[in-house]
């Protein structure tokens, strides 16, 4: 794969006489080993989004291309991608591990013998080897969906989607997953995830988009993302509650107060602290860094816009 | 497509040899089934009445009705599980079209529906004495009744994956179905021969329940009708499930309750 490519994408779902507008106008690029997170608030349109990349629903206007090949619906589109959807799906619960990607292997076009050998490959990857004939119902939630994962990759895609890959995983599941599509990554497979676990997005986006109310307001590396929100704000929790002189000085400073958070761009740190002195201070941190907290401020940016 | 039904076999299979009992009570109930109607009816009639070839036609009508009942709900009833499992919406991202691959699951689980009905066909012979009548021949009127049902299967499952509401139809269905299956309608005045060729299953399973309770000798005529019956309502079948699915595409509700 060179690219992903979509192009004005619109879709509005009716229910009796109300419309709703998941999808305005959206249009991104996803690369060859690229991962983009898609991020937004619940009902911003990433599902839908995720849903019409993997042709499972159809725009009302636009298109997806991928390399050229124009329609996700198409069987040379379909062999070409993988997916994983949300929640305890994508796998048949009564079959074994290595049965499931047999299956899933040849239902994505592979033959039987060569469904076998990727089946074996993947439980290497994925690290379930020693879960070759487990029952899928018996694995645990973290395995289950490294099992899906693993499946969506077993026909070798050139494109993943994975829409809350690690919703309800443990850690040390988080991480495995996140190592094994760094690997996919780094062989050209391009990877479109959503997810709201923002240390998740942290760990593996090289890009994030990011959706408010069905338009896309902002493609940005995730530096560039990063860097865009109060870069060099503060957050300061202070150790007791203030008193109103106090929160009226501060505020006049431009600072949030949030109960006994304090949140301020680098500029006030000093000029806060003085008016903070003698509270006792719980915490003060740097937000550079803060997936959260940039998010947040984006999204207000665009509610207040 | 050889590679998709050997898979979806192996995986019928699997599931049936984890989890038979379900497959067993059907044995089970239908068997019951037949012995209550086969005595009830002895009972009514009073000692001594000898049902003669009316018999061997009940048998073969019941049995066609087993075979008919299988491939008539499970397209819909495995829409409506994988639906409810989650698994509906990778069965789509598939480079199989979905009524392909609908049609592929529904002849891979044909062997092991017929193995069951085989095992009843036996049980019931031994019950009720009858011999019916086994020919090559009667594979062409088998194949339109097989077509013709699994028309009507695809039909429900395209209901089914835009609706997701199938119980209802499934229930009353199979009495229509016992109907279709046993109803002379071929018999009913000038317009009944007509009426019956254009009535799903209709006209293969009245050939094949008389070739197996009374020995008739097909004509072509007959024959030719069964499989074009049974080829007309698996193709509509088909057509009716494709844009089911492009539908449930457009409506944003694959997988979806």
């Amino acid at each position: 794969m060179r690219e992903l490519e979509l192009i004005g994408l619109c879709k509005n779902y009716s229910s009796g006489r109300q419309t709703v507008t998941a999808l305005d106008d959206v249009s991104l690029t996803v690369r060859s080993g690229e991962i983009v997170s898609i991020l937004g608030l619940n009902g911003a349109g990433k599902t839908t989004l995720v849903k019409i990349i993997a042709g499972l629903i159809d725009p009302d206007r636009g298109r997806v291309r991928l390399d050229g090949s124009e329609d996700p619906s198409r069987k040379q589109y379909r062999q070409r991608i993988g997916a994983v959807f949300e929640g305890n799906r994508n796998i048949y619960w009564r079959l074994t591990s290595f049965e499931n990607l047999e299956y899933f292997g040849v239902l994505r076009g592979l033959s039987v013998r060569r469904a076998r050998v990727r089946a074996r490959e993947m439980l290497s990857l994925f690290q379930l080897e020693d879960k070759h004939s487990t029952i899928a119902a018996h694995l645990s939630r973290g395995m289950q969906q490294r099992l899906a994962v693993a499946i969506s990759m077993v026909h070798e895609p050139e494109l993943l989607v994975l829409d809350e890959p690690t919703l309800g995983v443990d850690i040390e599941n988080v991480i495995s997953l996140v190592d094994a599509l760094k690997t996919l990554s780094a062989h050209g497979v391009g990877i479109v995830v959503t997810s709201h676990q923002f240390d998740v997005v942290k760990m593996v986006a090289d890009r994030i988009a990011l959706i408010v109310a069905g338009k896309l307001v902002a493609s940005e590396t995730k530096a560039e993302f990063l860097a865009s929100a109060n870069m060099q704000a503060y957050s300061l929790q202070v150790g007791e509650p203030m008193d109103p002189a106090r929160e009226s000085q501060l505020q006049a400073l431009g600072v949030r107060v949030e109960e006994q958070v304090l949140h301020f761009s680098s500029h006030e740190l000093y000029a806060v602290l003085d008016v903070v002195r003698p509270l006792p201070i719980a915490s003060l941190s740097s937000n550079q860094d803060d997936l959260t907290q940039t998010f947040l401020e984006r999204i207000k940016d665009y509610a207040h816009a | 497509m050889l590679s998709l039904f050997l898979v979806e076999s192996k995986r019928q299979w699997l599931i049936f040899k984890r989890y038979p009992v379900e497959a067993i009570a059907g044995i089970v109930i239908f068997t019951i089934l037949f012995v209550c109607l086969f005595t009830g009816s002895k009972y009514l009639a009073g000692a001594g009445v000898n049902f003669g070839a009316r018999l061997d036609l009940v048998v073969a009508g019941y049995i066609l009705w087993l075979v008919t009942t299988g491939l008539f709900a499970g397209p819909g009833a495995m829409v409506l599980e994988d639906t409810r499992s989650g698994i509906m919406e990778q069965l789509f991202v598939s480079p199989f079209n979905f009524s392909a691959f609908t049609v592929v699951r529904i002849f891979s689980g044909l062997a092991q529906h017929l193995l069951l009905i085989a095992i009843l066909v036996v049980i019931i012979s031994l019950i009720t004495g009858t011999r019916l009548d086994y020919r090559w021949v009667e594979f062409i009127p088998f194949a339109g009744v097989i077509l013709a049902t699994s028309g009507l299967g695809l039909a429900i499952a395209a209901y089914t994956l835009l609706v997701k509401q199938v119980n209802a139809i499934l229930s009353i269905g199979q009495f229509v179905l016992l109907g279709v299956v046993v109803t002379p309608i071929q018999n009913f005045g000038s317009w009944g021969k007509w009426v019956s060729a254009i009535t799903p299953i209709n006209p293969a399973s009245q050939l094949l329940q008389h070739q197996l309770a009374n020995g008739h000798e097909a004509s072509m005529g007959e024959l030719a009708l069964a499989i074009a019956n049974g080829t007309a309502y698996f193709l509509l079948g088909a057509f009716l499930l494709e844009l089911a699915a492009r539908r449930a595409r457009k409506r944003a509700s694959v997988g979806h309750f």
